[in-house]
Order: C-alpha cells, then structure tokens, then sequence
C-alpha cells in the first residue's frame, strides 16, 4: 500500500515537472550555462555529458524495475527510462508532441499513432510519395464513383482477430463519423464490405480517394474495443502495441506478435515527449534518448561527421510559409503590395539560414507535382521597389517606412509561434521583417503562444506557417484545404483567399483520375498561386532524424507521419 | 566611515559608466542593431565583430549597446512608477491608521501573495504579449513592498513629537505629510529602489526570455538569451554576451545599493 502511495507521489510531481514546461527548465539552464560559461569555459556542456553517462550506468541493474511503469520515475532517473532486461531490444525515443490520446479518428492524433508504429492505413506513401499496399495489397477505380480495395489475407490485429474488409469498413466509417477531415477527404457515399473485398462508393467523383487512404486517421482500428481502449491502446496492425499511455508524456511500446510484416526489430521503445527541439538535441547526446527526429539544421551539426551519431536528413513535403490575409481588413488585401512583398523576401538566403532550400510555390519541391514548370517569384528588391512606388506606396512621413497610398500608416502585424518546438519560425519571421524593411515596409512582430486564437479573430496580416503540402502524398487536398472554402478541421483557410480558377482546378481534379494528369493541374494551381502572389511560400524544410549508432536502420522519412517501423532495431550487446 | 564613501564611489562610478555606455549606446555601436546579414550568420568573435554575430547575421556587440537603453529605460521607469506609488498608499495608510490602513494593507496582503512572474504570466497568457501588458502586471504586483515599508515607517512618524508640534503650529495634513513625514521615509525609498534595480532587471529580462515581453527585433537582453539559446552548443557567444551584460549590471547595482544603504541608512551607525 505505501509503495504504491509512493509511486503515485513521484508521478504526481512529474506530472507537474512536465506541466510547468520545458521553458522553465530551459530559462534555469540557460541562464546558469550563460554564467558558467563566462565564469569558468566550457565546463557546462561537458559536464552534462558526464551525468548522462553515470545515469544510463546508474540504470543498469534490477530487470524487474519493465513491470511497473508508474515505477521508473520512483527510482529517480529524471526521465524515468525503465532499465531493459538482459538480451532485451530496448530504445528510448523522443517525439516532440505525444498526443492526448492515441484514438487515430481524433484531430490530429493518427499522426502519432502512425509516428509509434501502431497504426496502419489501408495504403502508404513511399519517399517519392507513390502509393503502395499496406494493409490493402492491391486497389482499382471500377467507375468514376467507385473503388475497390483487396485486403491482404494475412494481415491480424494485435489481439489476435483477423482483418476482413468488414473490419476495415467499420473502421474507416468510425473515422468518417468522428473526424471533419475524415469526411472531407474521402466523400463517402456508401461502402460494401464481401471476404477481403471493400467497395468503396463516393457522392462525387474523388480521383484523390486512394492517396486519402494513406493518411493517418483511416488508420485501422479494432472497433469492436471500447472507448476507453481506443484511447489508450488502440487495437490496430502495425509492428508495435501501445502497452501505456501516458497523456502528452510518455508511451511504452511492445511488439506486436501478431504483425503480419515480419518481425519487429524491437522488444520495447520507451517514447517520451521532448517539446522542445534544443532539449531533444541534448538528451541525444546525454545518451538518455538513443532516437529522436524535427531536430534543427543548425544543431544536426552536432552530430555529423561524429561516429557516435547516425543522421538520417530528407527534404520533405513540409513547406514553411508566411500565410498573407486576403481579407478586405489587411493591407495584404491589394495585391500590388503582395507582389512586393513577394519580391522583396530572399528564400535562398532564408534557406541558408534554416536549412532546406527555397520554395517554389504551394508545394515543396519533393513532392512531384511539376514545381519545375512553374514560374516563381525570386529576390529582386528593385522590383519590389518600383511596383510599390507605382502603386503609391510612399513614405510621405520621411520615417523610412512607406505609407499607404491614402498617406495612414502602414504596419502589418506578423504572428510568429514555434512550431514542432522549433526555432526556425523566429528566424524566418526575423529575416522576412528585415528584407521587408530594406523596401520600406515595416512589419510587426508578434510572437504567440495561442495562435490559433489570433487567426480565428482574423487578426493578423502574416502569419507563420511549417505545413506537409501532400499529406496524401496527391496534390488536392492541401490546395482544396486552404486555398477553398472546403476546410473544415484542423487546418483550414484561414486567409480568405478565393480564386474561381483554383475553384475550378479542384473541381476539375475531383473527376481526373489520371495521376500525370492531377500533376499538371496542380502545377497550373501553383502558377495562379504565384500569379496572385496568395502567400510567401519560403522555403522547403529538411527532416532529421539524429540516432545513436547502436540504433540501426534509423531513416527519416520523406512522410512526417512515419517513424518507428519495423525495421529499426539495436546492436545486441 | 571613509570606507563607505570610496565604496560607494567606485560602484556609483561603474553604475554611471554603464548607464551612459546605455546611453550612448547607439551612438558607439559599429553596426545598426537591426541591420541583418544573411552571408555573415553566426561569425564567431573577432575583429570584425568583436561579440560575433547572430543568428541572421546582427552584430551582437552592437544590439546588446542598444539593448541595455531599452532595459534601462525601462526598469528606471518601472521602479519610478511602482516606488511612487507605492510610497503614497503606504504613507497615507500609516498616517491615518485606522479602518483605511487595515483595507489598504489587507489589499497589499494579498497581492504580495501573487508570485509576480507567475503573476505577469497570466496576464500576459490573457491579454497577449507586449511591453505594456507586462509592465502593467509587474508594477500591480511590486508596488506593495514599498507601501508595507512607507506604512510603517509613516505609523511611527506620526506619533513623533515634531507632528504634534507641527499641528500646533498649524499646519494642514497635506502639509505635515509633505513637509514632516515624506522626507522622512525618501531616503529608505530610495535605498529600496537602488536594490531593486537588479531585480527589476532581472525579472523584465526573464519575462522577455519567455517571449512575453519586448517582441522581436528589439534588442533586449533577455529576449537575446532566448534567440541564442538554440546555439548555445554550436554559438555560444549569442547568449554569453548577453549573459554576462545581465550579469554585470545586476552586481553592480545590487552592490551600489547596498553602499548607498551603508550611507544613508541611521541604523547601521
């Protein structure tokens, strides 16, 4: 009884160690590493090290300490990593956000469902962002409005029971059911499930249906488990089980005996949730996480070159955009001073800073969407120049910074917040307020914590943005989610931006089920995009993934919703 | 006794060399404190840039010159703001006493109960970030040291002989409290203040180092620290300078502080 008591306590205050933030930690840290810095060289870092390593050592001995989860923070390791059984295959991950609960069907949770290796979609999406089978091996576009999935025999849920297209259909009308985005994406009108035989009917013609079914919140569940399972450990196919959960804290994956794609690499993956990507770099190298991945360019330096170290880096289909509102209430309304701005900021140079390499346009330069046919804005600062004066934005005040042609003054309101933990935002809001400066514009910028509180009162006129563009791996989505009026979860338009040619390319992609075909529409989509210079496309961002070397077959994907797989395994000692 | 005075000298001769290197800050500063070179990011310490240069390419040597005006106009401000304030409840509520003193100290009470960073971070958490909305939750919090000590010095003061006389003289409240008893609590305000400098600073600098303060891209110390804290392996002079800066003036005028009390404070002699 009192043991117990005592484990409860010791979760209780790292439950509050974990609420009162990283930040907290980080203003301590940084402040006692500024003034152990100046005092006495370099000794903080090293030190660091030193107390990482005792820690590991420290953790070694007691294989009963794996049975009771609750109990590894009692044994006052900070992080509370359980000391793998001898001959076991443990690793200890880090992601940036572990979700509220694991339910794929909610917001965005699929994503970290997906992330653990859990979870898995009827299809998946390779580097190049080509469909392949997953759970489905083969699938066919019988008319315009039908699909027809097979369902590979051999694949079993965790608990045993075998996935018919009967279970997959529940499944994915659960997700239908539960998630706007669900509904959106797949425009259901009825499906049929026969043997391992799904049918899939739409209310319209969907040609991006199939990409649609790789995207994490068709993950398929075990629907026949209640609620509270479905939250904590959901019952799905891939290599690993989510044996505890703990809140936006922590899980304890175990293999999945029943996967049906061979055997996992792994026994056991403790996954702990570092929000902040500096943080995560340094318990990389505290030896305290063995796999962690959004790490900076700039700290990814640490690592390379370094035989202690894998790096996996892949440009991905993440874009980092400073979305521009269409409203009539921002200046960014005119879209003269738009084309300004557009010219006026230099990717390239943004690219050198961050990491990545410039933006072409709405979609990265992974993706494989005909970026190359399109025509992009570049850094011309006289350009910028000229049209504003044409437009008559002068600065009749003498401040140095232009005026609005009817002489108020012009301040456009930049929200910056950091994303995935990192610092990428900040820099690239620093660079866009100082390129724009260079051409008289001046440009305020607001760093917030909620900030989806500010776009929904549309008060903004930047606002900072690090968005997958295919997270279907198929061009439509992304333009129909934020360049039309059809986004209704998560992220959405949020910018008033309305085009009738965007309108009428989303349409057209609906009934086009050629796949060079919806390239060259969203090719032509990103030309009218640019045309209307709709938003500063930056720059396209690089994924790394930092591991131990004793982690092997550690590969950042160009997908963000993949991580752990099957695959990734450790050196037995 | 002379001891005192040469201590006092020399901490008030750093605190002013400080103050007016804040001063003419962006007089001396070799670059424009916002001007950002891409090409030359993260360039160590040397010639060109004597504290080497930030993450898009702004000399540090020249934002932390320009920073320290921002950080000292504003925590001078501050403490102006909160110490005259927060003297004016206290002496009234001393002076007068009765059901007036145990309202205004049941108020002060309870805002001395609030943590005021924790405090700041709430009201910044609702009303959005920003220099005022900071300044304003800071000052609601700190004015209430100086009226507990206004307090009871005024309860004691006023039961002096020389207010008596005073009132026999003919003088009106207004002016015993102007004349008699303020002079008499001014110097222990003002040793208060010169401590709480550090403090001050301090805590605006923690506050911009959570982002909830000074917004991008004004130099200031604190916010410094936060953009260098990603580089603190790979360029750390982003936050030693800035630290050392906030570390250097917190001394210097903790340490004035406690000279000018060895002054003026009768107790100590």
């Amino acid at each position: 009884m009192r043991n117990i008591k005592i484990i409860r306590n010791t979760k209780f205050f790292k439950n509050i160690k974990t609420i009162t933030n990283m930040r907290a930690a980080l203003v301590a840290a940084a402040v006692l590493a500024g003034v152990a810095l100046a005092g006495g060289g370099l000794a903080g870092c090293k030190g660091q090290g030193a107390s990482g390593e005792r820690q590991t050592a420290g953790r070694g001995g007691g294989g009963n300490a794996q049975v009771l989860t609750g109990a590894a923070g009692a044994d006052g390791s900070e992080k509370g990593q359980k000391s793998p059984a001898p001959g076991e295959r443990h690793v200890n991950a880090a992601f940036f956000w572990i979700a509220a609960d694991l339910d794929p069907a909610v917001d965005y949770h699929g994503w970290v469902t997906s992330r653990l290796g859990v979870g898995e979609c009827l299809l998946k999406l390779n580097d190049q962002l080509e469909l392949e089978g997953c759970i489905a091996d083969s699938w066919e576009n019988v008319d315009d409005t039908t699909w027809r999935f097979h369902i590979r025999d051999e694949v079993f849920f965790s608990n045993g029971a075998r996935v018919t297209a009967e279970s997959c259909k529940a499944s994915i009308e659960r997700a239908v059911s539960m998630n706007d985005r669900g509904a959106e994406y797949l425009k259901i009108a009825s499906m049929e499930a026969d043997g391992q035989t799904l049918t899939v009917k739409t209310t319209e013609p969907n040609a991006a249906l199939p990409g649609s079914m790789a995207e994490p919140v068709f993950i398929i569940v075990d629907t026949s488990q209640s609620e509270e399972v479905m939250r904590q450990s959901p019952v799905c196919t891939g290599p690993y089980v989510a044996a505890s959960f703990a809140s936006e804290q922590r899980v304890e994956l175990v293999k999945n005996d029943n996967y049906w794609g061979g055997e996992p690499g792994l026994d056991t993956v403790t996954v702990t949730q570092i929000a902040d990507a500096d943080a995560r770099a340094m318990s990389v190298q505290s030896g305290e996480i063995d796999i962690t991945n959004t790490i900076d360019n700039t700290s990814v330096t640490l690592f390379t070159d370094n035989p202690d170290y894998h790096v996996s880096s892949i440009i991905s289909p993440r874009v980092n955009v400073a979305y521009m509102n269409h409203a009539q209430t921002s200046p960014l309304h005119d879209i003269q001073l738009r084309r300004a701005v557009s010219w006026a900021v230099d990717r390239e140079a943004y690219a050198g800073l961050i990491g990545g390499s410039g933006a072409h346009g709405l979609y990265s330069d992974a993706a494989p969407f005909g970026n190359e046919t399109v025509t992009a804005f570049s850094y011309d600062k006289a350009k910028a120049e000229d049209i504003l004066e044409e437009a008559g934005y002068v600065d009749t005040d003498g401040d140095g910074y232009r005026e609005n042609p009817d002489g108020s003054p012009l301040a456009l309101r930049y929200l910056q917040a950091a994303d995935h933990g990192s610092a990428d935002s900040a820099i690239l809001a620093a660079a866009v307020q100082s390129d724009l400066k260079a051409v008289g514009i001046r440009v305020e910028i607001l760093a917030v914590e909620n900030l989806s509180e500010y776009q929904s009162q549309g008060n903004f006129d930047f606002y900072t943005g690090n968005d997958n563009s295919a997270p279907t791996g198929d061009p439509q989505v992304w333009l129909e989610t934020m360049y039309t009026g059809l986004g209704r979860s998560g992220k959405k338009n949020l910018t008033s931006f309305q085009n009738d040619e965007i309108d009428r390319i989303v349409a057209e992609m609906n009934r086009t089920f050629d796949t060079e075909k919806r390239y060259e529409l969203a090719a032509e989509a990103s030309q009218v995009l640019n045309d209307e210079a709709a938003n500063l496309f930056l720059t396209n961002s690089y994924l790394n993934m930092v591991s131990s070397s004793r982690v092997k077959n550690a590969v950042q994907p160009a997908v963000d919703y993949y991580f752990i797989t099957k695959d990734i395994t450790v050196e037995q000692e | 006794m002379r001891g005192k005075w040469i201590r006092f000298s020399v901490f008030l001769f750093l605190a002013l060399l400080i103050l007016a290197a804040a001063f003419w800050g962006p007089v001396l500063a070799p670059y424009d404190p916002l001007e950002t070179d891409f090409a030359a990011k993260l360039l160590p310490p040397g010639r060109a840039h004597w504290m080497g240069t930030d993450n898009v390419g702004r000399d540090v040597f020249s934002r932390i010159l320009c920073g320290a005006g921002n950080s000292f106009a504003l925590t001078f401000f501050m403490i102006a703001l909160v110490s005259v304030f927060g003297t004016g409840i206290g002496m009234v509520s001393g002076y007068f006493g009765g059901s007036l003193d145990t309202v205004l100290m049941r108020i002060t009470d309870i805002l001395l109960a609030f943590p005021d960073t924790v405090f700041a971070i709430a009201v910044v958490g609702m009303l959005g970030p920003g220099l005022l909305n900071t300044v304003a939750a800071l000052s609601f919090v700190w004015w209430t040291k100086y009226a507990r000590m206004a307090r009871g010095l005024a309860s004691v003061i006023r039961t002096r002989d020389y207010i008596l006389q005073a009132r026999f003289g003919g003088a009106g409240t207004f002016k015993i409290l102007a004349c008699y008893v303020l002079p008499n609590i001014v110097p222990q305000v003002i040793i208060m203040a010169a401590l709480d400098v550090g403090g001050m600073m301090l805590a605006l600098a923690g506050l911009s180092f959570l982002g909830l303060a000074s917004q991008p891209p004004a130099p200031e110390w604190g916010y410094m620290l936060y953009e260098g804290k990603s580089y603190m392996q790979t360029a750390p002079w982003i936050m030693i300078f800035a630290g050392l800066a906030i570390f250097i003036t917190v001394v210097v005028f903790n340490l004035l502080g406690d000279s000018l009390r060895d002054i003026l404070d009768p107790k100590e002699e």
